[in-house]
């Protein structure tokens, strides 16, 4: 940035001021931190860790070891599996979904809701009702019809869920863009000779984008949740692969005796998911331009 | 004002049209408009008269599905603009002709950086070389007196007079042959809005560009202004250069009214006198003279039929029954 010239101006760019205003909100602070750790715990974890000894592999010896024990700080489970180990992994996977969940029906909500919103009409009509038949059906049901159609295993899982969130993204955008496309900055595109896709794209899409960060936020922890769900009725993630869900629910038959079967990866999604609404409280704030200074 | 004058925009009994639910409105009327090239015409008028439904039917930008030409043509230079195809029109919108909004707040997008909307413009229009587009932008900035290196920010750091500038300039960036400039200076400050007129006169006169200039304010065009159109009803009732429209004694009873609503300075008047009455519902058509029932000199023959056009004097038109003997004798 130039710093000569008549006049110093002090610069704060967009992004600078959102940050520093998210960073002002702790709680938001601490769920990025949450989530950061989650983060590079689960991708480091093959420096650390084997997959194959430590997280699948049985240990007849060791079995319903309780938390705290020497070398396994959150026990091991009915076969003897190190749940550290477990959750970490398991980790991986919540967080494939949930961004994975997020991005698809970012991507597919927006276009979907963009073209409905920007051309009206015709177009409107037959999109938002396909959407409105989407938004009929409970998302979980929904979920598990694509699941119990398709099979299980992660990609149906991802796609299941993502097609269920797309509607509410589409209805999002196409809101936000409704209200865009008549603002004076469009009609001033389109009196320079600006197309379409163009206009959408570069003007109202990013004017667009606050809300959808932040509901995409929330979507990754209703995914992870979700996902979790799934698992626990036996159509997600299959064992033996770690997953939070399948372990809650193959660890509830031992709940009286071995609490910490299900405390442990309750924990594990009660955690990720507050990480994520707090992120999500976070940068609503801090992207709401009324409450810039 | 010379001879070889060159006729830049011919508009010939232009009728637009808004079909809402419930009416249909009126809002241009058979208008006939000329623009010479590098002139500056003043398009006054009150609230309602027509005159941004004019620079948008120009632009064709009329909102999808409501707005409709009804009649005539819009002839710029070689272009048919109520006949060519859409592809034509975007390639005329920014590059031969542009506009300037009313409000600098709002035209601007608010999460791109303003050098970014200047070279988007240009992109539009063909330049996509990085270093050229730079210096381009750099150019343009400096031309309406903001500093180049401001143009990595955003347009809430800037003040509103900045904003028109900005807003200028991104009109001015094709350097195009025609520039509509809605209500300019009407969002901002008296001390802002002579620096934004002044800077726009000396652009135009730099790059040779016609301006339809649309405005209410008669200080405005007499301070810009070669030519005059006043506008009523969506209608062009009279039409004259500055100096016949300013100091020539006949005049439509509505410019008179116009006069008549603004203090002077020399003349010792105690009152204003403004013009009774409102604009007719634009809903319905009038048989006769639409400014009828405010005239004072009005006439069964007003209300009864259509005035016509009357040339007072080498390029001064007015359209108005009092002037119908005047022309026989």
């Amino acid at each position: 940035m130039a710093s000569s010239g008549t006049q110093t101006v002090k610069r704060r760019s967009q992004l600078g001021s959102v940050v520093r205003r998210f960073m002002r909100n702790r709680l938001s602070v601490v769920g990025l931190v949450i989530l950061l750790f989650l983060l590079i715990t689960s991708c480091c974890a093959d420096l650390f860790f084997d997959y194959d000894t430590q997280a699948i592999a049985q240990n007849a010896q060791g079995t319903f070891l309780p938390p705290g024990s020497e070398g396994h700080i959150f026990g091991t489970d009915q076969y003897g599996r190190d749940m550290f180990v477990r959750i970490v992994y398991g980790g991986r996977i919540s967080l494939i979904v949930g961004f994975f969940v997020a991005g698809f029906a970012l991507i597919f909500g927006t276009i979907i809701g963009a073209t409905a919103g920007y051309f009206g009409g015709k177009i409107d009509n037959i999109l938002m009702r396909i959407m409105d038949v989407f938004l009929a059906i409970p998302s979980m049901i929904l979920a598990i019809c694509i699941v119990a159609a398709l099979g299980g295993g992660l990609t149906n899982l991802l796609l299941a869920n993502g097609i269920a969130q797309v509607p509410r993204y589409a209805r999002i955008v196409r809101s936000s863009v409704m209200g865009l496309k008549n603002s004076e900055f469009v009609e001033a595109a389109r009196c320079y000779g600006a197309g379409h896709t163009h206009i959408i794209m570069r003007h109202i899409i990013p004017n667009a984008m606050g809300s959808l960060i932040v509901q995409a936020t929330l979507t990754m922890a209703s995914s992870i949740l979700s996902v979790a769900s799934l698992s626990f009725l036996g159509l997600g993630i299959t064992p033996p692969t770690p997953e939070w869900g399948s372990m809650l629910s193959t660890g509830k038959e031992f709940m009286r005796t071995h609490p910490h079967l299900i405390t442990i990866p309750g924990l594990a999604i009660a955690t990720s998911v507050l990480s994520f609404n707090l992120i999500g409280d976070g940068l609503r704030d801090a992207l709401d331009p009324r409450l810039k200074n | 004002m010379s001879e070889n004058r060159e006729k830049l925009l011919e508009i010939r009994d232009l009728s637009v049209t808004y079909l809402t639910d419930d009416a249909t409105l009126y809002a241009v009327n058979g208008l006939d408009l000329d623009l010479y090239r590098g002139e500056t015409l003043g398009l006054v008028g009150e609230t309602g008269a027509g005159k941004t439904t004019t620079a948008t039917a120009i632009m064709r930008l009329l909102p999808d599905r409501v707005g409709k030409i009804t009649s005539g043509t819009i002839q710029f230079d070689d272009v048919d603009i109520t006949a060519a195809s859409d592809a034509e029109m975007r390639a005329i919108r920014g590059r031969r002709i542009s506009m300037i909004f009313q409000d600098p707040m709002t035209c601007l997008n608010p999460v791109l950086t303003v050098g970014d909307q200047i070279s988007e413009v240009l992109e539009t229009h063909g330049i996509r070389d990085k270093h050229e587009l730079e210096s381009r932008v750099d150019e343009m900035l400096s031309l309406v007196g903001i500093p180049p290196e401001r143009k990595k920010d955003y347009p809430h750091q800037f003040s509103g007079g900045m904003k028109q500038r900005v807003g200028i300039a991104i009109a001015l960036a094709c350097e195009p042959e025609l520039i509509l400039a809605d209500e300019p200076t009407t969002a901002l400050d008296v001390t802002i809005q002579a620096q934004v007129l002044a800077l726009m006169k000396e652009l135009r006169e730099k790059l040779n560009t016609a301006m339809l200039l649309i405005t209410h304010d008669l200080g405005v065009v007499a301070e810009v202004c070669d030519s005059v159109a006043i506008m009523y009803a969506g209608e062009v009732i009279e039409y004259g250069s500055v100096e016949q429209i300013f100091y020539n004694e006949d005049h439509h009873p509505y410019t008179k009214g116009l006069f008549g609503s603004i203090p002077s300075m020399s003349e010792g008047q105690r009152r204003l006198h403004p013009i009774d009455g409102l604009m007719p519902d634009p809903s319905i058509q009038i048989e006769g003279c639409a400014f009828a029932d405010r005239c004072p000199h009005a006439t069964d023959l007003c209300r009864a039929e259509k005035p016509v056009t009357h040339t007072l004097e080498e390029g001064h038109i007015v359209k108005c029954h009092l002037f119908d003997k005047k022309e026989v004798e």
